[in-house]
């Protein structure tokens, strides 16, 4: 009697358990996702978590539910302390540390069949267009993840306040020895007008220089003199150095310390994060930035919001005396989308990410899908709102849309151009006819004047030889890094002199430099 | 009595012993993660046993001699001053005549002890920036500007002022209240003996604070290396990794930045010992000199 | 007998005034960010006195759901933790303040207490823990981890210690346990140190930020703490915002005036509670430590 009535509960039990996954679909899989996005701004009653376009767009696609497993802003802790628990959801994205705990844990799943069966839709366009980045995700053979696409052309060039050279009847800087120039002319001259000495030459990045070629880096100088900072360079005679102990940086180092000594950069750099940065020149502090084409929608713009009179001009400098401007690439790699061994569907959550990006791009979607693509281009919604966002690109994206608006700007015409450009184009054109409307004015500058730039024939880029992680980077590697960036910041605020950088180059071999870099130069040799 | 009833302290005790069991004692056995080359799929048991390794790594790393000196002379500095200043101005306020000021004193320097460091750092950055307060006060006075925050000679001292500007007020209240207490006998006592105002203070006034001082003094030396976190890692830069780098920021940096669990834990590990003594001298210190047991 | 006021007393006067008048900068200077146009705050131009006063950063603080979602959860964890914090720390403080004699095991179950305040497991076994007993994304992780705070429970006892045994003694001859001994004779005795343990309890979890940010998944279940740390220290996208109007806005408002605005508010409730507290606190510190 007694066990009958358990066993009735239990049933019961059970059944309560299944019950409501019999109520909805039985057959669509359910993705959980480790999320990391923001909203600048969504239309009203969308959400990151519940409803948006590209999450219906994706689970439409893949036929799936999506849960997410979290849902941050910022979820490197996150993901660090779930690694370390040996726990995961479904899918995530991870930088290159987390990545490589997580396969030497053996947590992920094989995607490489799954990943065949779909080799014809946008995400095969998207690797045979750079194959490098493929490669980088490749496990003897096997593909254990999706690895994001480098931003080609997006490297650092100089950007100069045009109202600024205006008013003091100066011209763009070319030499080295003009950037210098014209940074004590924005610094003494009173640029803004307002009777304060309170205008900054230059702004720089807290670590001096940056990590993936990001705005305020000081890397287009030490390119200048033959060194490129944090990335693995191989040498003409074959052999790897680690880029920020070359002898350059020491002539880079030693350059803005003198600069930094005059006051011609920003006295407070160390302690600036980037929001203070924006902050800077969003406020009308600053005249010269190293930075990216994006700087052109963001803080340009922002900037030109606050002060309608203020212009700025992308160029490339410093140049050499053959007038070449030198850069680094980025790293073919930076971030990762991994699936959990545990996942029942891996073939769904590459059906996701094929979803939502055919969204993104516009293909293959009717009237209806372009209008709601419009409908967040005009609310400024990005594609940080992605359920997946790992970023993906199947051509150099600043080459097609530098070559769309001049397209527009020589014929008048939108003739032939991908919808994506042909939404950008039409934005400018609201900008023609409105001028408060800034979206175009900051695209433009982003796509065309910083493309004419980038695309120029006069510069030479480095590429990195390796950007993994060996045996004993895994031991060593944080701890190089903060002697290297402390060393840095110390010599360019003049607390150490430049003999600090013969020191630390010594020290950084000593302490497990020299070990990496023979690790790193037998993984270069195959 | 005692006996028949000592089942009913058992039971008491018997939720607290649980949450310390599964909250602080479980946890104890993720220190062999220290010895291991822990990788989180195999979890703690199957991890790859590595004996002392990441100590020695630790000793041979170039930043672990400062790591260790700046937290040892950040915290000693912090209890010096942590006792020193409030027990002065615990006294100078006690010398204060009218009582409205005193109590309006009382109430408002207390209050930052209750604010974070989360919140508490964008003032101070504020006020210590190259253009800030503390700058144009110096110009004004015919100086010149000097970058507080990135500078290594200023950092550290920022930190002990900064955190003795919040703590003290609390400081100083406790001893107010033990200076209240004192028996006013004393004082008649001491006065019909001719004894100055300075005097009384002394021979009196400070004789009697010697319990709760060695009280205060305990606290502080068990918390200490557990309060520097919060202060550090807000205020702190590249720049002044040299002066400010504390055990707790670089497990932070090295655990959850860089994922070297093991490195993390074993740093954690030798922190727990430097803690450890701490506080057992500081028992051993107040049985000695205030005759208190504190535990 | 009154005497003279002399020069050291206008001294000491002095002295004492300024140093409350520095306690207060910080504030005042937060303060006068959150009232001061972003342009004003970002020069550093801003003191003691709003510059380009606007209350822009207030009203959109107003509208702003999420502020006001983190602030009911902070309440709501102060009620939980606290309530459970004070029980835990009574529970601990009651037994041991016996002494040996009274309570054999006593001196034992002490040295735990003070092991596990000496040694931690660290930050990744902890989570390890918090998360196999699937307290991951709950409140409660804010709450049981810390459920017994051991230095809080040692100022209970030595307070506890304070109290004449005979008291104790007496109401067994009365016929009552312990229990009943804790309850009737002790705890109202007691009330300046448990008023004293209760606000270190809720000014510990209203300000504790670290734990909100590790074992919550969801940015709209962080209490006021974290939030706010969220937002000192990650730079914030106001860069994408394309509607010239809303722009305009949020210019005036940045990040540094926005967030003084919220740090601000964020102090109202602790400055709220603390002269309630205020007139126990000191005695309820002192009485556990001050022997005759």
């Amino acid at each position: 009697m007694k066990r009958t009535v358990l066993s009735l509960l239990l049933a019961l039990v059970l059944l309560f358990t299944v019950m409501p996954t019999f109520a909805e679909d039985a057959e669509k899989p359910v993705i959980s996702i480790g999320f990391s996005g923001s909203a600048a701004s969504l239309p009203e009653g969308h959400t990151l978590d519940t409803y948006n376009y590209y999450l219906e767009a994706a689970k439409e696609y893949a036929n799936c539910e999506i849960e997410f497993a979290w849902n941050l802003e910022n979820d490197s802790q996150k993901v660090a302390l779930a690694v370390a628990n040996g726990e995961m959801p479904d899918v995530m994205i991870v930088d290159q540390a987390n990545y490589v705990a997580l396969l030497d844990s053996g947590m992920l799943a094989d995607l490489t069949d799954v990943f065949e069966e779909r080799q014809d839709t946008i995400l095969g366009e998207v690797y045979a267009a750079f194959p490098e980045s493929f490669e980088a995700a490749l496990v003897k053979g096997r593909l254990m993840a999706l690895p994001n696409t480098p931003q080609q052309y997006e490297n650092p060039v100089l950007w100069v306040r045009q109202d600024w050279l205006d008013k003091l009847n100066l011209e763009l800087p070319k030499t080295l020895d003009d950037l210098e120039e014209l940074m004590r002319a924005f610094v003494e001259q009173d640029p803004d007008g307002n009777g304060e000495n309170d205008t900054i030459g230059m702004t720089v990045i807290q670590t001096v220089f940056s990590d993936y070629n990001f705005n305020n880096g000081m890397e287009s100088i030490a390119a200048l003199f033959g060194a490129y900072p944090r990335m693995w360079y191989m040498q003409d005679n074959g052999e790897v150095i680690y880029g920020s102990v070359m002898p350059g940086i020491r002539d880079t180092l030693e350059l803005v310390a003198r600069w930094y000594q005059e006051g011609l950069i920003d006295k407070e750099f160390a302690n600036h994060t980037d929001t203070q940065f924006t902050e800077q020149m969003v406020s009308g502090k600053v005249g010269i930035a190293f930075g990216r084409g994006a700087l052109g929608c963001n803080q340009i713009q922002n900037t030109h919001a606050n002060d309608p009179e203020s212009y700025w001009t992308p160029v490339l400098c410093p140049l050499d005396e053959n007038g070449i401007y030198y850069s680094h690439t980025r790293t073919p790699v930076s971030s990762y989308l991994v699936v959990s061994k545990d996942c029942k569907n891996p073939g769904t959550v590459l059906d996701i990410v094929i979803g939502e990006y055919k969204w993104h791009w516009m293909i293959d979607q009717d009237e209806v899908g372009l209008a709601k693509r419009k409908e967040y281009d005009v609310a400024g919604t990005l594609w940080g709102v992605m359920p997946l966002h790992i970023q993906l690109e199947r051509v150099p994206i600043a080459i097609e849309r530098y070559n769309a608006f001049k397209q527009y700007f020589e014929t008048g015409s939108v003739e032939g151009l991908s919808a994506q450009c042909k939404q950008f184009i039409a934005a400018w054109e609201d900008y023609v006819a409105d001028n408060t409307k800034l979206t175009g004015w900051g695209w433009r500058y982003m796509m065309y004047d910083y493309g004419a730039v980038i695309t120029a024939d006069n510069i030479e880029f480095a590429n990195p030889c390796y950007w993994g992680t060996t045996e004993t980077m895994k031991d060593s590697w944080a701890s190089l890094r903060s002697m290297e960036e402390e060393v840095f910041v110390k010599i360019v605020m003049g607390e150490s002199d430049i003999t600090a950088f013969d020191q630390f180059v010594e020290d950084w071999y000593a302490n497990g430099g020299a070990k990496i870099t023979e690790e790193v130069q037998q993984f270069v040799a195959g | 009595m005692y006996r028949k009833y000592e089942y009913q302290y058992y039971l008491m005790l018997v939720p607290v012993l649980a949450f310390l069991l599964v909250f602080h004692i479980a946890p104890l056995f993720g220190i062999v993660i220290a010895f291991e080359r822990f990788l989180p799929a195999k979890g703690i048991i199957q991890s790859e046993w590595v004996g002392l390794k990441y100590f020695r790594n630790l000793v041979s790393l170039p930043e672990s001699w400062r790591i260790f000196r700046n937290t040892v002379i950040i915290a000693i500095e912090k209890i010096i001053l942590g006792i020193v200043v409030p027990v002065f101005f615990s006294i100078l306020l006690n010398e204060l005549r009218s009582v409205h000021i005193k109590r309006t004193v009382q109430t408002i320097i207390y209050i930052p002890h209750f604010l974070s460091w989360v919140v508490l750092a964008a003032p101070i950055m504020n006020i210590f920036a190259y253009n800030g307060m503390l700058n144009n006060l110096t110009v004004w006075l015919g100086g010149e500007r000097t970058l507080f925050l990135s500078s290594n000679r200023y950092f550290r001292g920022i930190l002990i002022f900064t955190n003795e500007w919040k703590e003290f007020g609390f400081g100083t209240i406790v001893y107010l209240a033990a200076i209240t207490g004192i028996n006013p006998n004393l004082y008649e006592a001491a006065e019909i003996d001719g004894a100055s105002r300075l005097q009384k203070i002394i021979y009196v006034t400070l004789p009697c604070m010697r319990a709760i001082i060695v009280l205060m003094l305990t606290r502080s030396l068990g918390n200490v290396l557990n309060a520097g976190f919060d202060q550090v890692f807000n205020l702190y830069s590249p720049a002044v990794y040299e002066t400010a780098d504390i055990i707790d920021t670089y497990v932070y940096r090295v655990g959850l930045l860089d994922l070297n669990y093991s490195l993390s834990t074993a740093m954690s590990l030798i922190k727990s010992f430097i803690g450890m003594t701490m506080i057992l001298t500081s028992n051993y210190l107040s049985l000695k000199l205030a005759d208190y047991r504190v535990f | 007998m009154r005497r003279k006021i002399g020069a050291a007393d206008v001294i000491i006067t002095a002295v004492c005034i300024i140093s409350a008048a520095l306690c207060l900068l910080p504030m005042l200077n937060t303060f006068a960010i959150s009232l001061s146009s972003s342009v004003q705050a970002a020069s550093g131009r801003v003191t003691f006195f709003p510059r380009s006063f606007t209350l822009s950063a207030y009203e959109y603080l107003l509208g702003e759901s999420q502020f006001y979602t983190a602030f009911l959860i902070s309440v709501e964890r102060v009620v939980l933790g606290t309530s459970i914090n004070v029980l835990m720390m009574i529970l601990a403080a009651f037994p041991l303040s016996h002494s040996k004699k009274n309570f054999r095991p006593r001196n034992g179950f002490m040295w735990f207490l003070v092991f596990t305040m000496m040694f931690g497991g660290g930050l990744i076994p902890t989570y390890m823990v918090v998360s196999s007993v699937g307290l991951i994304d709950k409140i409660w992780s804010l709450i049981l981890p810390g459920a017994v705070p051991v230095w809080n429970c040692i100022l209970l006892m030595n307070f506890f210690r304070s109290l004449p045994v005979e008291l104790e003694e007496a109401s067994f001859i009365d016929g009552a346990m312990p229990v009943q001994v804790l309850y009737k004779v002790y705890l109202p005795l007691s009330l300046p140190a448990l008023s004293t343990v209760t606000l270190f309890s809720i000014v510990g979890h209203w300000n504790e930020f670290f734990s909100g940010m590790i074992y919550l998944n969801s940015q709209d279940k962080y209490p006021l703490a974290t939030y706010i740390n969220a937002l000192v220290n990650q730079a914030k996208n106001i860069m994408n915002i394309t509607d010239p109007q809303e722009l305009q806005k949020t210019l005036e408002r940045s990040d540094t005036t926005l967030n003084s605005a919220k740090i601000f508010v964020s102090l109202i409730p602790i400055l709220i509670i603390y002269p309630f507290m205020q007139k126990y606190f000191v005695t309820g510190l002192v009485m556990g430590s001050v022997k005759e």
